[in-house]
């Protein structure tokens, strides 16, 4: 026997394997290896602590713990689940609705410019017209409601800055002079009362934004009266041959 | 795989508690022991126990039903207790195991051998230890082994034998060489 064989029965030897190599070979070796006799020896000592030592317990109340962890776990994964599986498809159908709305108004506002250049074109598209009818009797009443609410909607727009406009006029108004209907239809006005020197910042800071805000309030009627009157009337898409 | 296993992990993906405890039980002490002697401290080793089940717990889908599952939950033990181990800084391990391992009161000496044989194996690398832990002390045969860590069996005996080596060599150099004679034979 060499020191290989020799190691080897002492992994089977660990191993707890039937030992497979005689004894009277390896104490022969024993005998005259001084380093294999030391490893076994150690083998031995080390099989024997090894069986000594018993398994660790853990504290008491661990595996209820672990338990209603685990519970708890499975509750919160399972809510999160719940939400996912409804909120993803209203996501969706909200982007979706979204997207549509996006699509269709570009489309909606350019129509009155096609309007004006198709007008010869409507003499000659009557017989068009009835079959468009048919078709598009469910698509007319989604757009009707679409262009009532654009209708409201700049017709909100209108009013408030209409009404925040007229607000700041009229306190601007306070300081402007007061044109007084002369009884011969001529118009008088009657001078400011003079102001202390304090006060006179104050009335050109007004006087100021008085008629800063003049011209913003007329764009934004401007702006509101083009948007009302490029929208369409219902009828004029009929017309149109759509 | 047994049809034990597969019912218990349906019943733990129901949420049934009764399903829950059984897997906690079955397998609470064969992962406490492994974490607490791969890494040698009480409470870090509850404290990975219970990590432990809860990564069981949310990997159970993807458990193969067509392998057994114990060598599946120690794989996750082992190496929960790796990533333990490489993340803890280094200190001077504790000896609050010692008064814990044994049952019962051993002999000095016996202590003594003990201590000697657990500060070696602290010492080897994560792979070594695991395989060491998991066939002395554990007595998991070769083939669970092979299959917790996904390794070839003989991959597995290689490393058992190079970690015996150097506790051995360890052992040694600590003086544990008794002066009686071959004991083996």
């Amino acid at each position: 026997m060499n020191c290989l064989e020799s190691e080897e029965w002492l992994h089977q030897y660990l191993d707890g394997e039937p030992l497979r190599l005689a004894h009277v070979e390896l104490d022969r070796h024993l005998a005259e290896c001084d380093r294999c006799r030391e490893l076994h020896t150690l083998a031995h000592r080390l099989n024997v602590g090894l069986r000594q030592s018993s398994p660790p317990k853990p504290l008491i109340g661990l595996a209820e713990r672990i338990t209603t962890n685990l519970l708890a776990q499975h509750r919160r994964a399972r809510r999160v689940r719940i939400v996912i599986r409804f909120a993803a498809p209203l996501a969706a159908s909200l982007l979706v609705a979204v997207l549509y709305c996006l699509v269709r108004m570009p489309a909606r506002l350019d129509r009155p410019r096609d309007a004006v250049s198709s007008a010869s074109a409507r003499n000659t598209s009557q017989e068009s017209q009835t079959e468009v009818h048919r078709d598009s009797a469910a698509e007319t009443s989604g757009k009707l409601s679409l262009q009532r609410k654009l209708e409201e909607a700049g017709e909100a727009v209108a009013a408030l800055t209409r009404r925040a406009a007229d607000e700041t006029l009229d306190q601007g108004r306070t300081f402007l002079p007061v044109i007084l209907p002369d009884p011969a239809g001529r118009e008088v006005s009657l001078p400011l009362p003079k102001m202390s020197p304090a006060a006179e910042p104050f009335q050109d800071m007004t006087e100021g934004i008085t008629g800063g805000l003049e011209p913003v309030t007329a764009s934004a009627r401007r702006a509101v009266d083009l948007f009302l009157h490029e929208i369409p009337p219902i009828g004029s898409e009929r017309k149109q041959g759509l | 795989m047994s049809v034990d296993d597969a019912g218990l992990v349906r019943g733990c993906l129901r949420g049934d508690p009764h399903a829950v405890r059984t897997l906690v039980d079955r397998f609470q002490s064969e992962v406490f022991g492994i974490c607490f002697r791969m890494l040698h401290h009480r409470h870090d080793a509850e404290d990975v126990t219970q990590e432990v089940f809860l990564r069981i717990f949310r990997s159970l889908r993807r458990w193969d039903a067509s392998r057994p599952l114990k060598p599946w939950v120690v794989g996750i033990t082992v190496n929960r207790c790796r990533t333990w181990l490489s993340q803890r800084t280094r200190r001077p391990e504790l000896a609050d195991y010692l008064h814990e391992v044994a049952a019962a009161p051993l002999p000095d000496d016996a202590a003594e051998l003990m201590r000697e044989i657990d500060a070696a194996v602290a010492v080897l690398r994560p792979e070594y230890r695991s395989v060491f832990v998991l066939f002395h002390q554990q007595g998991q045969p070769y083939e669970d082994i092979a299959l917790a860590l996904d390794r070839p069996v003989g991959t597995i005996k290689t490393w058992l034998h190079r970690a015996r080596h150097e506790v051995l060599e360890r052992l040694r150099q600590r003086g544990m060489v008794s002066e009686v004679g071959h004991e083996l034979s």
